[in-house]
Parts: structure tokens; C-alpha cells; sequence
């Protein structure tokens, strides 16, 4: 077969990378519109509109991007680290494009070693499956 | 079995022993804010236990599949689901197939360099060579019929 079949190009490692790229923007960009549009609005102008829309939006938006994640995670077989900081990413407002980068970075590159945070020590892990 | 023991397994196990009551427990705790008069807490009541889902998928996964084979079984299932490929017709008719393969037999078994022996081995060559030419024409027939049309490929190109 010279012409891989839909599924295979669904599942390779370059698409799985795709989609989670897309998921880290919307999420990114959506948690940064609550937390410095939203909230200043809310307890400064008492409207909350905004974090009533885009946050529920939000929320429901990190559940696909945590479906995408995991599916990146599982493929690249990253550590656990590595999926904290995914998880994370969604969380804290600005570190989804930061940990976007580092990730593709990491696929891109085709570095079997797990990057790792800066406390931890540099040892490898005993059995990655 | 041993998947369930390894070191990263229990990592595993850990995680999802603390992620999933975590999880439930937040989606009470909006549960109880929203039926408090909170309308925003309805949207986090539901989502909450999705997150324990996919914690509890994300755990399952990361025990027991490996890519490959999730891909290898994805695979299989389509072809099934649409039959991909002809129902191969055998390119040597059956009785051709036996007289190439049978080489003994009560009416086949005529002495060496007889008349007989040497009329049978080009009666073989010519049934062998027919059956090639049939076979060159499905091929062809089949590169020339292309592929069935598709949005993604409109002309049906092979």
C-alpha cells in the first residue's frame, strides 16, 4: 500500500501533533480571555458575561483538548511529567502556548528522552512501556 | 498480567485512585453551589465527572494499548466493515491448478518422453500461460476501472 488509508493518516504521530496544537491555542487563548478580560470585568465593572460565556466555553473546550493530550501522550509516549504540564497547560493562563511549543519541539525533533522540569534530577526513568 | 505490575502501571493506579474521587467530589461540590442559586455551577456540575471518564480512559490506555496495535485493529475493522479490495477471482481456473500441481495419478501417469507425457507438459505450458494472460487482464481491467470516487479523490484516480 503506497497510499496510506484515512486511518493511518488520522492516527500518525504528525496529525496526532496537529490536533493537539489546535486544542492548546483554543484553550490557551479562551483561558486567557477569562482571566484578563473576564474577571477584571466582573469584580471591576460587576458584569460577568463574559466569564459566564467564554468560561463555560472554556470548560467544555479543555475537555477535548485533554482528549487530545492524552491521545499526543499516549503516541509520543511521553512522561508523566510531560502530561502534568499538558494538564497544566490548560489551567494557568499563558503557559498553554509556552508548553505548546516545548511539545512540538520535542515530537518534532524525534528525542526519545523525556524533557523534564527544572528541579527534577537528571536520571533516566527505570521502565518506560 | 505483568502490564498491571510494572512500575509505571502503579504510577497509574496511583493517579487515578486520587484523580477520580477528586473529581467526583468537585463535581459535588457544584452540584450542591448550583442547586445553592449559582447558575454558572450547572456547566461544571456535568463537567467534572467527564473528567473523571477520561481519567479512568486515559488509565485503561496507558496500561494496555500500544499505538500499533490500536491502529492494526482500527485497520481491520474497516476492511471488514467495507470489503476493500475485489473478492480476489482465482486467476488459475481449478482444473487448470490441478493438472499443473497433480504429477501421478491412475490416467496421468504415462512413461517419460512418451507422445502422451510430452502432449500433457505443453498441454500444462499452454493452460499455465492462458492463465497469466487472464490474470495481466484483470489487472488491468482494475487499474483501468480506478478507484471508487470519493471527495477526495472525485475522478477515481487508482
Amino acid at each position: 500500500m503506497t497510499t496510506p488509508s484515512r486511518a493511518q493518516r488520522w492516527s500518525s504521530l504528525e496529525s496526532s501533533l496537529a490536533r493537539y496544537r489546535v486544542m492548546a491555542w483554543v484553550v490557551g487563548v479562551g483561558l486567557a480571555i477569562v482571566v484578563f478580560v473576564g474577571i477584571p470585568l466582573q469584580f471591576g465593572a460587576g458584569d460577568d458575561i463574559v466569564v459566564q460565556v467564554v468560561g463555560t466555553a472554556h470548560g467544555y473546550l479543555y475537555i477535548i483538548y485533554l482528549f487530545f493530550a492524552l491521545d499526543l501522550a499516549r503516541r509520543a509516549r511521553f512522561t508523566l511529567p510531560e502530561m502534568a504540564a499538558m494538564v497544566g497547560a490548560g489551567l494557568i493562563p499563558g503557559l498553554a502556548f509556552v508548553i505548546e511549543r516545548k511539545i512540538t519541539a520535542k515530537v518534532r525533533s524525534g528525542d526519545a528522552r523525556p524533557w523534564r522540569f527544572p528541579w527534577q534530577r537528571r536520571t533516566e526513568p527505570a521502565d518506560r512501556a | 498480567m505483568k502490564k498491571w505490575v510494572t512500575r509505571r502501571a502503579f504510577l497509574w493506579h496511583a493517579l487515578l485512585v486520587v484523580i477520580v474521587p477528586g473529581c467526583l467530589l468537585a463535581g459535588r461540590w457544584q452540584l450542591d453551589r448550583a442547586t445553592g442559586g449559582n447558575g454558572l455551577s450547572w456547566a461544571y456540575t456535568f463537567e467534572w465527572p467527564i473528567f473523571a471518564v477520561i481519567a479512568v480512559i486515559g488509565w485503561w490506555q496507558l496500561i494496555h494499548e500500544a499505538p500499533e496495535e490500536v491502529l492494526a485493529r482500527k485497520d481491520e475493522r474497516l476492511r471488514r466493515a467495507k470489503q476493500v479490495g475485489p473478492p480476489t477471482p482465482d486467476p488459475i481456473p481449478a482444473p487448470t491448478r490441478l493438472m499443473l500441481t497433480t504429477t501421478t495419478g491412475p490416467g496421468l501417469a504415462p512413461g517419460p518422453g512418451s507422445e502422451t507425457a510430452t502432449e500433457i507438459e505443453e498441454t500444462k505450458i499452454e493452460a499455465a500461460a492462458a492463465a497469466l494472460d487472464r490474470y495481466n487482464e484483470y489487472l488491468a481491467s482494475l487499474s483501468e476501472k480506478g478507484k471508487a470516487k470519493t471527495w477526495r479523490n472525485p475522478q477515481g484516480r487508482p
